[in-house]
């Protein structure tokens, strides 16, 4: 193991282990969270993740401010961010999880997230290198002018201004929000903020390595399906780390409260597990991220890309749970 | 005359048993009361907030990641 990849495991697993543990704590899913938002009218999650947003979009503009972090910027290849979206949210569905989801599900013991998270690996390889990649290419070929590539360029704010007007309207939900009682693991309070604090810590962490950006999923994912069946992995060294330690991180919390389990739903729930897995892979890759490298980490870049990935997952949520687990209502 | 009734959601994942219990509720009657036993984190969580939120006394037990939760319609 050379230099830069033993500086990748010591700068990567731990971040990765910390991010296991918190989302297993929380129970954190954004899948569970716009659902639950949109079908049940409970933001409980969502808050979570508006914190975890605005704390971790707080530090690294501050940081970038005082010269100490590059934030870069995403291009906005609208039709793969929309279509990706739509595909990704369909997918985790069907999968039961987000990404982060159904790979910190993996550590809790769930055969059918282990499906998806191997249908989500197969897949993104097969965007990043196999045969999706031409129909991936002529949809990334729509990019919207480079001015709307940010938000505070979209909106024609100065940045300062953009930012503090989200932090401020963002915080003054949360703070006028309800702390429902808590009858299992962390408050959304405390999973938020720890949360935002693992996505700042994992930009500051990444950029020791060289990397400009924080926490993601989708391309570790599709990096790791590369290395083992093809030997090689580009640009992979502080993801894939980090990634290893999101399930292994929630096996640690999961074993220690007490609430490690193997266990598997009956065989066509596990077969729509495999297909979400699949479709997640596909509409991630396209997009260029998923929920948490585009709608954690690419929002809190306030990149315009990332807003329209977050809103596609939505649809395409409500699309699918509404197909497939609502049709008897 | 009210009964209790058993949901046994072991297995199952999310979206599933949240949607089975609200369905099971729906069809009850007053003073029925549930008892609920998932074996997914997230599930008995959002189960016993739902629950709660429409304002039926919750308790909720769990051994070795699997929970029971138990509630009565008012």
């Amino acid at each position: 193991m050379g230099a830069a990849s033993m500086s990748a495991l010591i700068l990567g697993l731990p971040v990765g282990l910390l991010f296991g543990f918190s989302l297993q704590r929380g129970r954190f899913c954004m899948y569970t969270a716009f659902r639950d938002l949109m079908f049940v009218r409970d933001a409980t999650l969502f808050r979570a993740y508006v914190l975890a947003l605005l704390i971790q979009t707080a530090i690294i503009h501050l940081l970038a401010a005082g010269g100490l972090l590059e934030i870069g910027t995403l291009g906005f290849p609208w039709l793969a961010a929309l279509l990706g979206g739509l595909i990704f949210g369909v997918g985790i569905s069907l999968a039961g999880g987000c990404s982060s989801g159904t790979w910190y599900r993996v550590g809790e013991g769930m055969m059918g997230s282990w499906l998806a998270a191997l249908g989500y690996g197969i897949s993104v390889a097969a965007v990043f290198w196999g045969p999706l990649r031409p129909w991936a290419a002529l949809l990334s070929a729509y990019e919207a002018p480079q001015g709307w590539r940010s938000l505070p360029g979209l909106t024609g704010l100065p940045p300062g201004i953009f930012l503090a007007l989200f932090v401020a309207a963002g915080s003054l939900w949360l703070w006028r929000s309800p702390r429902p009682r808590v009858f299992t693991g962390w408050s959304w309070p405390r999973t938020g903020f720890i949360l935002g604090l693992i996505a700042a810590l994992a930009w500051v962490a990444s950029a020791a390595t060289g990397r400009k950006y924080g926490l993601s999923i989708t391309g570790p994912t599709g990096a790791w399906m590369r290395y083992i069946t093809a030997g090689d992995a580009p640009n992979g060294d502080w993801g894939m780390w980090m990634l290893l330690g999101v399930p292994l991180g929630a096996f640690i919390s999961a074993g220690w409260s007490g609430e490690f389990k193997w266990r598997a739903p009956d065989p066509r729930r596990m077969a729509m597990q495999l297909l979400g897995g699949l479709l997640m892979g596909v509409g991630a890759a396209a997009a260029g991220g998923c929920n948490i490298g585009h709608g954690l980490t690419g929002l809190g870049a306030l990149s315009t890309a990332s807003l329209l990935v977050v809103l596609s997952i939505m649809a395409g949520i409500w699309a699918g749970t509404r197909v497939f687990f609502m049709r008897r209502q | 005359m009210p009964t209790e009734k058993t949901l046994d959601l072991r297995g199952d994942v999310c979206p599933g048993p949240l949607i089975q219990v609200q369905e099971a509720v729906s069809q009850a009657e007053r003073g029925d009361s549930f008892l609920v036993l998932v074996d997914y984190p997230l599930a008995a969580e959002s189960i016993a907030r739902w629950a709660e939120g429409e304002g039926y006394a919750v308790s909720i037990g769990q051994r070795r990641g699997e929970w029971e939760i138990r509630f009565r319609l008012p």
